[in-house]
């Protein structure tokens, strides 16, 4: 067959397929619909049922009528205000682990994304898959290790013993263990974006930058610090929304006598069985998380990073 | 003046810049020119310091400047990539140097950007990131202007501009440099911006620089078959016989199949080639000029004004080529496929050696 008797057959064939099954699936809109579901199902819907629990009395919706009462955002709110009860102490505990965090993650992040990006070429992907092969792991059992580790009488205990240390405080269930527990977990959080935007510099902007007279400070403050910001802003995002939310860290480094919000949202919906209270306080997490999201998001122009890819 | 001694560049086994020793006046417009890979870019690097040396001294005023930091050398690179500062606007990115060595900003911005043509009006405050080509060529160079350097090094900084665009900025180039009485150091691979604008020559070939001088002289009496050939599209005749006498040589290729004396230059190695460039060359169905030889015409290109004949002798594979006048190609009432004289007079001979 020659090249223009196939070109023919095949521009016969598309026409004869008009209005068959290829047509139908063709708005690419269609491409959406499976994750388009799943997301409602498994988001929206919980989030909506979340924010009619919240107004709730009872544990059920269907076996009491639909009573709405604002008595658990009097609860939570009042005594945020008032500094009775947990609710205050839990939100500074929150705010405080994740502004933390993301401050030390930033710290920790900067210079060894640096290094990666700009500076070390041999055993670079090494130091990549030691970042990255902690992610593969579960965070339990990443922070079960932790507890073995700082626990009275564990690993810490026997090696400060062998330098005849016997008495000292212990490292466990204080705010500043979640801490260190929050930043190793979501320290690659921080570490990949600022190492990629590192990355996207150009080698000869830095070299213009150092032929034009810059010192090393004129081209930290200048030229990297400006052109990684975006890798800044979108790792503290991250950081500091996931420790909103860190539980499990919380859970077992706080072992119980220093709650955040989402360790106190599991005690409310499991060990003291009342949904409302803890979807009130899901709805504040909500709350709290979309408002840093905006503000942090507010220091970066979107366009103006679209644009420097150009 | 800027001198280097035995400067040299290697890459593990690869030498990309062999002993270099080049000099340099202060307000000279240098060329160095080379094809890709030739180490020129290396070169330029090294002087910039953007790249250490593997051995040799760079000095710059008798003063050695080999192992001084970019930031420290009088010198300012003009990418090749221009390496505008995105985040910055132009004006950000021309104060720049001018805070880094804290000199009076003043009105300077708005007088360099004129000085590069550029509207201060207009463009002054946009964002690097939304010029064009030329703009970002124009503000690249006023910021290195900007840094007040001794020496400014050009990179290709033309060579992803459109033909137009390239032409008017070569020119302004070599203005600029009368001008500054500034020393320029311009890298290119294209043999038209190296003649067009430069005091002198420098011509790179695999790490070594084969021949230094004068656009002019360089084109009338290259050193080599190599930068014969690059300085213009050539043919190229081995010799088969050369003897001298009285300061020229008495030459002969078996194509030809004559004898013929042209003037060379003495204290080089006994020439090799005879080369006569394409526009030097004619056709025509009788043999009117001194040298000539019978080929058949493979094929006919229109070039504008002139036509390139290709043009081939029966059993041999090389090709030959006549760069004519349009007119004068028809008046010789000559077509592909036909059989005629490539000629040329004997003083449009060049011999070079090997």
């Amino acid at each position: 067959m020659s090249t223009l008797q196939r070109l023919r057959t095949r521009l016969g064939r598309s026409g004869a397929s008009e209005g068959g099954v290829v047509e139908l699936l063709a708005p690419p809109w269609i491409l959406l619909v499976p994750m388009s579901l799943l997301l409602l199902v498994m988001f929206v819907g919980p989030m909506v049922a979340i924010v009619v629990f919240s107004f709730q009395t009872g544990n059920s919706i269907v076996a009491t009528p639909l009573e709405w009462s604002i008595a658990t955002y009097e609860e939570v709110v009042g005594g945020v205000i008032s500094g009775e009860g947990v609710y205050g102490d839990v939100l500074v505990n929150t705010v405080a682990v994740s502004a933390t965090t993301t401050a030390l993650t930033l710290i920790v992040s900067y210079p060894a994304a640096y290094a990666l990006a700009r500076r070390i070429k041999r055993y670079k992907l090494v130091f990549l898959m030691l970042l990255i092969i902690p992610l593969f792991t579960s965070v339990n059992i990443r922070v079960f290790g932790w507890a073995l580790f700082l626990v009275q009488n564990g690993v810490l205990d026997s090696i400060v013993g062998l330098f005849g240390i016997e008495e000292y405080a212990s490292l466990m269930y204080q705010r500043s263990t979640i801490i260190l527990g929050t930043t190793y977990v979501y320290l690659p959080f921080m570490l990949f974006p600022i190492y990629l935007s590192m990355l996207s510099i150009e080698d000869a902007t830095i070299e213009a930058a150092e032929d034009l007279g810059a010192s090393s400070y004129t081209l930290f403050r200048r030229i990297l610090l400006p052109l990684s910001k975006p890798g800044i802003v979108i790792g503290s995002l991250f950081v500091f929304v996931l420790s909103l939310g860190a539980n499990v860290e919380a859970e077992i480094l706080g072992g119980g006598s220093i709650f955040t919000i989402a360790s106190n949202i599991q005690y409310s919906f499991g060990y003291s069985q009342n949904w409302p209270l803890g979807s009130t306080q899901a709805v504040g997490l909500l709350l709290i998380t979309v408002v840093s999201g905006i503000v942090i998001l507010r220091t970066i122009d979107l366009r103006e990073i679209a644009e420097r890819g150009d | 003046m800027l001198q280097s001694t035995n400067l040299r560049a290697e890459y593990g086994a690869l030498v990309a810049v062999n002993d270099v020793d080049i000099r340099i006046e202060t307000g000279e417009f240098a060329t160095i020119v080379g094809p890709s890979g030739c180490g020129k870019t290396t070169l330029l690097r090294m002087l910039a310091g953007h790249q250490a040396p593997t051995d040799g001294r760079i000095e710059l005023d008798g003063v050695d400047i080999t192992d001084a930091e970019p930031q420290n050398r009088p010198t300012s690179l003009v990418f090749q990539s221009w390496a505008l500062f995105p985040h910055m606007t132009v004006r950000e990115n021309i104060e720049f140097p001018m805070r880094n060595s804290g000199l009076e900003v003043g009105d300077r911005v708005e007088e360099l950007l004129r000085q590069v043509r550029l509207d201060p009006e207009i463009h002054a405050d946009k964002q690097a990131t939304e010029l064009s080509g030329g703009q970002k060529q124009r503000v690249a160079l006023a910021r290195s202007l900007a840094y007040e350097p001794d020496i400014l090094l050009l990179d290709e900084p033309l060579a992803s501009l459109d033909y137009v665009l390239r032409k008017r900025l070569q020119r302004e180039l070599a203005d600029l440099n009368e001008e500054l009485g500034m020393t320029f150091i311009y890298v290119t691979h294209s043999l038209e911006s190296a003649l067009l604008m430069s005091d002198k020559l420098f011509v790179l070939e695999n790490g070594n620089i084969i021949q230094t001088g004068s656009p002019e002289d360089i084109y009338r009496a290259p050193n080599t078959k190599f930068i014969a050939e690059f300085m213009g599209d050539a043919n190229t005749f081995e010799l088969d016989g050369a003897t001298e006498r009285d300061g020229s040589y008495e030459v002969h290729a078996a194509p030809f199949d004559q004898t013929t004396t042209v003037p060379y230059e003495d204290g080089r190695d006994t020439p090799a080639y005879l080369v006569v460039r394409y526009d030097d060359t004619a056709v025509g169905t009788e043999l009117t000029a001194d040298l000539g030889l019978t080929v058949a015409v493979e094929n006919v290109l229109v070039r504008g004004n002139t036509v390139l004949v290709e043009c081939k002798q029966p059993g041999d594979d090389d090709e030959y080529v006549a760069e004519m006048p349009v007119d004068a190609f028809r008046a010789t009432g000559i077509e592909k496929g036909d059989t005629a004289y490539l000629q040329w007079n004997a003083s449009k001979s060049i011999l070079v050696p090997e």
